[in-house]
């Protein structure tokens, strides 16, 4: 068998991820002139605003991850058909969330050291990122237990549903807990500053734009998902008869 | 580290890994390609 | 209707003295948990190394000991049921989920709560911190309430734990980020009881609410969901 090179379109590609993939380049390369060049430097935060054009796409995106692994585990649980597509939807969600996440945290606290002068706060909503990120990594090696392919998706949807439950009960105690304690002393801006039509528009933009880098990510991820459970189900007898010529021809 | 040097590593770790996941998982696309039949791919 | 519930109510005292009973005759608890949390207790005052650290931060020593000790609990509560696939044969006798998930937590609550009496009488004895009656009322309650929150959800990620046999490591990685609104609220409700760094008994009250939400959340929730994860 010849190996495969990057030249050969996945098989996972149809039309449609192929429109989305090249919408997705182009809102990038946009964004990236829109963030890096023709806005302005904001008041308050100086050029660290830059950041938050890529910052708050993600965050937003990994949340939106997070919320549609949930509806797409609900779905398979309450379905009628039980559907696994629902349940690999939700496992290619989750995966694309956490990379999300990860990459949120480590922006925001880049963005943290320049504009609260340290790269971590025990803000309410960094921590509860940093918890999300947490729980969803055992959301997939929860996934990854093994078994047959329905206890994997009803095992899984039952923590992802969980999992939604613990959020509002951690993000509500942070909140309080920190509000107990006396605020750090350093520069401490809101993250949320006053922004000009230009700004605004960027922000929103990215969020558009990693969106899309979302939906085609989970789109490719739920084919190749699909393709795994095939040919976990019948391709191991194809695997086998294969393997079994290749030691006949040889 | 200056400003700017914060702002670039931040855009190349929003898009970065990313790219690798996705390239990833083409890859392991076209490598369990041939095991699996035309049939289950519903969306070819 | 109300037969069902008392039937569930059966099994799951039926499984909770099971439970109980294993414990107190393999001695395992007693013999080798027990001292575990003691030496745990000891060396964090070596750690800290300090009479008035030690008071601030004995709220928090406390609870955390307790975190670690409810794993090796958790862990052992369920491999007795994996043993010999007795969680099967309950299946297959048809004994209700919710029978066995409340017959769990609820002895899961029992020995969290003796681990907890335990650990804060050796705070009280090692890091020389002080109760008074109303804060002993304030201690108790939220000891119930704070293991009901960590058994409660431990016993649901337990299940999970027998049912991909022999993942037990999974267990700190989905148990532990979850309970830390527990963590939080009864450390603090515990420093309240404490007189920890100035708190006042009464300002414990709240935390404890918390942990009520948090607990009958819990444990709503595991009625639910125990069933379908573990049957298959």
């Amino acid at each position: 068998m010849p190996s495969a090179t990057a030249s050969v379109p996945p098989p996972t590609r149809t039309a449609a991820t192929r429109n989305l993939g090249l919408l997705a380049i182009a809102g990038s390369v946009v964004l990236a002139l829109l963030g890096l060049i023709f806005t302005a430097e904001d008041v308050d935060q100086g050029s660290s605003v830059r950041i938050m054009y890529v910052h708050v796409p993600t965050a937003w995106v990994a949340y939106l991850a997070f919320v549609f692994t949930a509806v797409c585990s609900a779905g398979h649980l309450w379905g009628k058909k039980h559907s696994l597509n629902l349940d690999r939807l939700a496992g290619a969600s989750a995966e694309v969330g956490v990379i999300f996440m990860g990459v949120t945290l480590v922006t925001g606290s880049l963005w943290g050291r320049l504009s609260w002068g340290t790269y971590w706060q025990w803000d309410p909503r960094l921590t509860t990122t940093a918890f999300l990120f947490v729980t969803y990594i055992g959301y997939l090696a929860v996934r990854g237990l093994g078994g047959t392919q329905r206890q994997r998706a009803k095992r899984s949807a039952i923590v992802a549903l969980f999992a939604v439950l613990e959020i509002p009960l951690v993000h509500f105690s942070v909140v309080i807990w920190r509000s107990l304690h006396q605020q750090a002393t350093v520069l401490r801006p809101n993250g949320d500053v006053t922004m000009d039509g230009l700004m605004l528009f960027s922000l929103i933009f990215g969020v558009a734009v990693f969106t899309t880098i979302f939906a085609w990510l989970v789109l490719h991820r739920n084919r190749v998902l699909a393709m795994e459970d095939a040919m976990e189900l019948r391709g191991i007898d194809t695997a086998l008869a294969a393997r079994r010529s290749e030691e006949v021809s040889s | 580290m200056k400003h700017a040097d914060f702002i670039i590593v931040s855009w190349l770790l929003s898009f970065g890994p990313v790219m690798f996941y996705a390239w990833r998982n083409a890859r392991r696309a076209r490598h369990i390609n041939p095991l699996v039949d035309e049939a289950d791919k519903p969306w070819t | 209707m109300s037969a069902s519930i008392n039937r569930t109510f059966g099994i799951a005292k039926a499984v909770a003295s099971k439970d109980l009973r294993v414990e107190m005759r393999s001695r395992v608890m007693t013999n080798q948990i027990l001292p575990f949390a003691a030496i745990v207790m000891v060396l964090f005052a070596f750690a800290l190394d300090n009479d008035g650290v030690l008071q601030r931060v004995a709220p928090g020593l406390v609870w955390m000991a307790t975190l670690f000790t409810s794993l090796v609990v958790v862990q052992r509560s369920f491999a007795v049921e994996a043993a010999d696939s007795a969680i099967d044969a309950l299946r297959v006798a048809g004994v209700a989920p919710q029978g066995v998930y409340l017959g769990k937590v609820a002895a899961l609550v029992v020995q969290l709560v003796a681990f907890e009496a335990v650990l804060a009488f050796l705070a009280l004895i090692l890091y020389r911190v002080n109760v008074d009656a109303h804060g002993a009322v304030l201690l108790v309650t939220t000891c119930l309430l704070g293991s009901l929150g960590i058994a409660a959800l431990a016993a649901v990620y337990g299940g999970l734990s027998i049912a991909g046999r022999g993942r037990e490591t999974l267990l700190p990685l989905l148990l532990l980020p979850a309970v830390a609104p527990v963590l939080i609220g009864a450390t603090r409700a515990t420093e309240s009881a404490f007189g920890s760094d100035g708190a006042r008994v009464v300002e414990g009250w709240p935390w404890v609410g918390l942990l009520a939400v948090f607990g009958a959340v819990f444990l709503f929730g595991g009625t639910l969901g125990f069933g379908p994860l573990t049957d298959e």
